[in-house]
């Protein structure tokens, strides 16, 4: 059943990236938008979360990660803009996550 | 954790979720913020907070996971589940701590469950409510390390954790309280004046934007202190309850029904076509309310003096409440002067 657990979790997990990765390309265009930052975290700190409850450490640690980085790069105070280099940093840290992802159980996602 | 009493880092976290509660901020997002706390402390645990239904005692989350987050939605149902500890916590409001794989009696084919997600510790703690002996509901934790067996210093966390999550649901109780108290009459569920004012402000714009006529009839009740000063205050009280429930019964739901001072009351009623409608309720709330009233130990009679007008919403509330209020004064005059007796 962990396993049935892991898969819906790699399932919904990749949905969720697809939403982060939308919404960094969103963020450039709109740094000021602060519901689109929140949900990134949200989102960040489901996949961090779940990963670590999970055991797929490298999961929750390149989520923790992206988590540390997006609460940098564009905190939920809206005080300072997402500059697009940065933007391409995280983009690539969630490419990361999915490649790990697709490695732990292929075609789950 | 800090030796002999809660950690510095606990303390600091119990002050800035009373500020968030002092600042009213949302109710679930506090309890989301306490979760997340107590997860801080567990790197591989998943907190929820479930309420009891008052009524049935099912439990729910108090925080709805995202519908992303299958994992939490998962050990949520776990920790509703009837099958598990959380719900006995009612009748035995004990902390329960488990490992898994093991024994668990009575919660057998629930750990079996619970085990197969991968949860090797797992704490549920009871919310005691601050008043009246009751069960909020619990904190539960669903650890998935295997470091160690549950451990005391676990349940000394949680239980730290459940009394903020216990005191932030009683605060939210409270101040829902407090604000229905402000607004409905505790002798006879009616409206409060603060209501009133409200619903007549919100009333006198719809008119003014349908181009409907609004009712409003002050109402005082004629021979009430009689009662009072005969047969005592719970005769008096049992006379107002009457009246409300009768005043209900003549005007439609979606009208207002106020008590406003004693026994003043004030009836406002919506989309009317006429003087002949104002008319009609008028007619009946005489007859309704005026005539016998069958208390405990005796039969008592009172009357009514009602103030009627009809404003198309062009007036201002308080205008539109002393001219009903003055009409009911000359109403009341009127019928004292027939009587031979004084005003109340």
């Amino acid at each position: 059943m962990t396993e049935a657990l892991v898969r819906s979790f790699l399932a919904a997990g990749t949905d969720l990236l697809d939403h982060v990765d939308r919404a960094l390309v969103d963020l450039e265009s709109r740094p000021g938008d602060l519901p689109l930052r929140r949900q990134v975290t949200e989102f960040c700190g489901i996949l961090h979360r779940s990963g670590s409850f999970l055991g797929l450490h490298q999961v929750a640690a390149l989520s923790a990660a992206l988590t540390s980085l997006v609460e940098a790069a564009a905190p939920t105070d809206g005080q300072a803009p997402v500059d697009p280099p940065v933007v391409s940093v995280l983009l690539q840290l969630v490419d990361a996550i999915r490649a790990e992802m697709a490695r732990i159980l292929p075609g789950a996602g | 954790m800090a030796e002999g009493g809660v950690p510095r880092h606990l303390v600091a976290g119990q002050w800035q979720v009373l500020r968030k509660m002092a600042r009213r901020a949302d109710p679930v997002a506090v309890l989301a913020d306490i979760t997340a706390r107590v997860e801080q402390d567990f790197p591989r645990g998943i907190c929820c907070v479930v309420l009891a239904d008052a009524e049935t005692g099912d439990l729910r989350a108090a925080v709805p996971g995202a519908h992303h987050d299958v994992v939490r939605q998962r050990l949520h149902q776990l920790a509703c589940s009837p099958a598990g500890p959380s719900s006995a916590l009612a009748e035995a409001p004990e902390a329960v701590a488990l490992s898994f794989p093991g024994e668990h009696g009575r919660w057998g084919a629930w750990a079996v469950e619970v085990a197969a997600v991968g949860v090797r510790r797992f704490w549920t703690v009871p919310l005691h409510a601050a008043r009246g002996g009751k069960v909020h509901g619990a904190l539960t934790m669903f650890d998935a390390s295997s470091d160690s067996p549950v451990t005391s210093e676990g349940t000394v966390l949680m239980e730290h954790f459940a009394a903020l999550t216990a005191i932030t649901i009683d605060f939210e109780q409270v101040v829902q309280q407090t604000a229905q108290v402000a607004l409905v009459d505790t002798l006879t569920g009616l409206a409060t004046r603060a209501l009133l004012l409200d619903r007549l402000a919100q009333a006198l714009f719809r008119a003014r934007r349908r181009l409907k006529l609004v009712a409003v009839m002050f109402l005082d009740l004629d021979g009430f202190k009689n009662v009072n000063d005969t047969y005592g205050h719970e005769a008096g009280d049992a006379v107002l309850v009457e009246v409300a429930a009768r005043v209900r019964r003549v005007v439609r739901p979606s009208d207002t029904v106020a008590r406003i001072g004693g026994d003043e009351f004030v009836v406002v009623c919506e989309d009317l076509r006429g003087e002949s409608d104002l008319a009609l309720i008028v007619d009946r709330l005489h007859s309704t309310l005026a005539g016998a009233y069958a208390l405990r130990d005796a039969v008592v009679a009172v009357g009514v003096s009602i103030g009627a007008t009809l404003t198309d919403g062009s007036v201002g509330v308080e205008d539109v409440l002393h001219e009903a209020d003055s009409l009911m004064y000359q109403a009341k005059r009127t019928a004292d002067a027939g009587a031979g007796g004084e005003p109340e």
